[in-house]
């Protein structure tokens, strides 16, 4: 019996070690990512969280919640950076004259985070998938063999790639590399729909489906000349 | 292998408590005692401490009085005009009494009268070389307006209407190591030269009024203490010319002499009175009191000249800290006169008197 004692320990150790790299783990993952805002002295972990008189269950630093209760929640954490200070990147995901994809703020797993996760910079932008991919069909379903097919090469290129919302470019669409992380020369959920910026009453699109004055799709135009 | 039950621990411990007391005899009356007493004082502990640790000097715990005076979630429009909104509005600047809201989002300037109306827009349509990329900050030197063209890498130089008088390229051959700044702070000392955040190479840049670049003072890398800069922000020069820079992802605000060497510095990351958890912009009025914008805590907190914490301003009862906050994410800060304007990037302007 006392033989199988100190292994029986270490192998409890270890599956209690691996549990918490689950749940607690992904620091070594923000490290050296675009999110490692440490200075000396001043650790990467700080930025966004704080061991004592922190706000919700991940310990974020929070002041009294705002009379609105609609910016509540990851969305003023991510704001604080994403605002045109700390980066110029992903402010017009804040920019409320613009069409965004819905969320449910302050809810968990359902505000920036349903689609980010500011520990995992794999799949770029810092999504939870690699975009367009698998992303969007982790909640939209399997596009079928009757939908426009995607995840395929793109027979001819766009006429407007240079859809870059950062830039305050909006139309256009875009092709994507397989991971979805970047630009490629694959078809994507993202090449014609953008989860932040895209037309209003239009399924996100980044170009009009249909034009009123017109008999030509301008959004099929663009890759179907 | 032993056959049958295994003895428990609870029964040998038990044992041996047992025997332990009957070898102590009757001192083991003094042991009961002495248990007593610890418990006793674990109760005192306990009740002293946790009422104390649930009173931590939290943010919301001091109001810095400051009577609202006015707060335009959206200017008034043009006379006759359709109506008018700024989008995410990052700073305003006050020139001979005008003031003039930095519209980031619609990259233009609002000239506002003294009524909250949209007097004049200022965009390219003024003058074709004012084409703003997400402007970050504006200031004045009494005379012309400062703005900090983030996305463009240069900072403009304009009259009261708008008209550009300089336009400075920051990314000119003479910028450091050649990484085109991002300006997203900045102040005009009394001498002329320029002050700028440069986010990118985590600099504060001084440049001369003809745009040379005299001095950057950092280690062009995030750092802290005396070295450099995490992220500097907002920028402000106090009466005798020492500069106050926000920064920003170190949770202080650093103190530079008038030619830039390090004095001192308050604030540390945190949610606490007296912590930043995302300072963003700085204003010194008459008296030396310095404000401090934190787009995270949504309060604008107070502190004395040399750094020391004396309250905070944004709550909508402003007598009670618990009250929710006025401002999402309060931003640019202004003091004019006994006035300090805060722009919120979300709910626009609002106007404290914080001078009696």
């Amino acid at each position: 019996m006392r033989r199988i004692v100190p292994p029986l320990a270490v192998a409890v150790a270890m599956l209690l070690a691996l549990g918490a790299y689950g749940a607690f783990g992904q620091q070594g993952h923000v490290i050296g990512s675009k999110h490692d805002l440490a200075s000396p002295g001043v650790a990467a972990c700080e930025q966004c969280h704080i061991p004592h008189d922190a706000y919700g269950d991940y310990l974020w630093a929070r002041g009294p919640n705002p009379a609105g209760e609609t910016y509540v929640g990851v969305r003023p954490l991510c704001y604080s950076c994403h605002d045109g200070t700390v980066t110029e990147e992903g402010r017009y995901a804040f920019d409320e004259t613009l069409s965004q994809h819905p969320t449910v703020p302050g809810e968990p797993s359902k505000d920036c985070d349903m689609c980010h996760n500011a520990h995992t910079p794999e799949y770029g932008n810092f999504l939870l998938f690699p975009s367009g991919a698998n992303l969007c069909r982790s909640c939209h379903g399997k596009a079928g063999p009757t939908d426009h097919p995607v995840d395929v090469d793109a027979a001819v290129a766009p006429l407007d790639s240079q859809w870059n919302p950062s830039t305050g470019d909006l139309s256009g669409t875009r092709l994507w590399d397989a991971a979805g992380a970047g630009p490629g020369n694959q078809v994507k959920c993202l090449s014609c729909h953008s989860a932040h910026g895209g037309l209003e009453g239009s399924d996100l699109s980044t170009m009009p489906y249909r034009d009123p004055t017109s008999t030509i799709s301008p959004l099929c135009q663009n890759c179907h000349p | 292998m032993k056959q049958g039950p295994m003895p428990l621990w609870g029964s040998r411990f038990r044992r041996w408590i047992g025997e332990r007391m009957q070898a102590l005899g009757r001192q083991r009356w003094l042991l009961v005692a002495l248990g007593l007493v610890a418990l006793l004082g674990l109760v005192v502990y306990l009740v002293a401490f946790f009422p104390q640790r649930a009173s931590n000097p939290r943010v919301t715990t001091s109001v810095f009085q400051a009577a609202l005076m006015e707060h335009l979630q959206a200017p008034q429009p043009l006379d006759g005009q359709p109506p008018i909104t700024w989008n995410q509005p990052a700073g305003m600047a006050v020139l001979h009494g005008t003031r003039f809201v930095l519209d980031t989002g619609n990259d233009r300037i609002l000239e506002l009268d003294d009524a909250g109306a949209v007097r004049a827009i200022i965009d390219r349509t003024i003058d074709e070389r004012v084409a703003l990329q997400g402007p970050m900050a504006i200031a004045s030197d009494g005379e012309y307006l400062y703005v900090a063209n983030s996305g463009a890498h240069q900072i403009l130089v304009l009259t009261p209407a708008g008209q550009v008088v300089k336009a400075i390229d920051l990314a000119n051959p003479e910028a450091p190591d050649g990484v085109p700044p991002r300006p997203i702070g900045l102040a005009v000392a009394a001498n002329g030269d320029i002050l700028v955040s440069d986010a990118a190479s985590h600099r504060v840049l001084r440049y001369d009024p003809d745009g040379r670049l005299l001095q950057a003072i950092g280690a062009g890398k995030r750092e802290s203490g005396t070295k450099g800069f995490n992220t500097p922000g907002g920028i402000a020069i106090d009466a005798a010319g020492n500069i106050y820079v926000v920064d920003i992802l170190n949770g202080r605000v650093v103190q530079l002499s008038p030619d830039g060497a390090f004095l001192g510095q308050f604030g540390e990351l945190g949610d606490t009175a007296g912590t930043f958890s995302r300072p963003k912009e700085v204003a010194i009025d008459a008296t030396g009191k310095v404000y401090v914008s934190d787009g995270l805590l949504a309060a604008v907190q107070v502190f004395g000249p040399q750094g020391e914490y004396l309250g905070f301003i944004g709550r909508e009862e402003p007598g009670d800290s618990d009250s929710g906050s006025l401002f999402r994410a309060p931003a640019g800060l202004k003091v004019a006169g006994d006035t300090l304007y805060v722009v919120d990037r979300f709910l626009g302007l609002f106007a404290f008197q914080v001078l009696p």
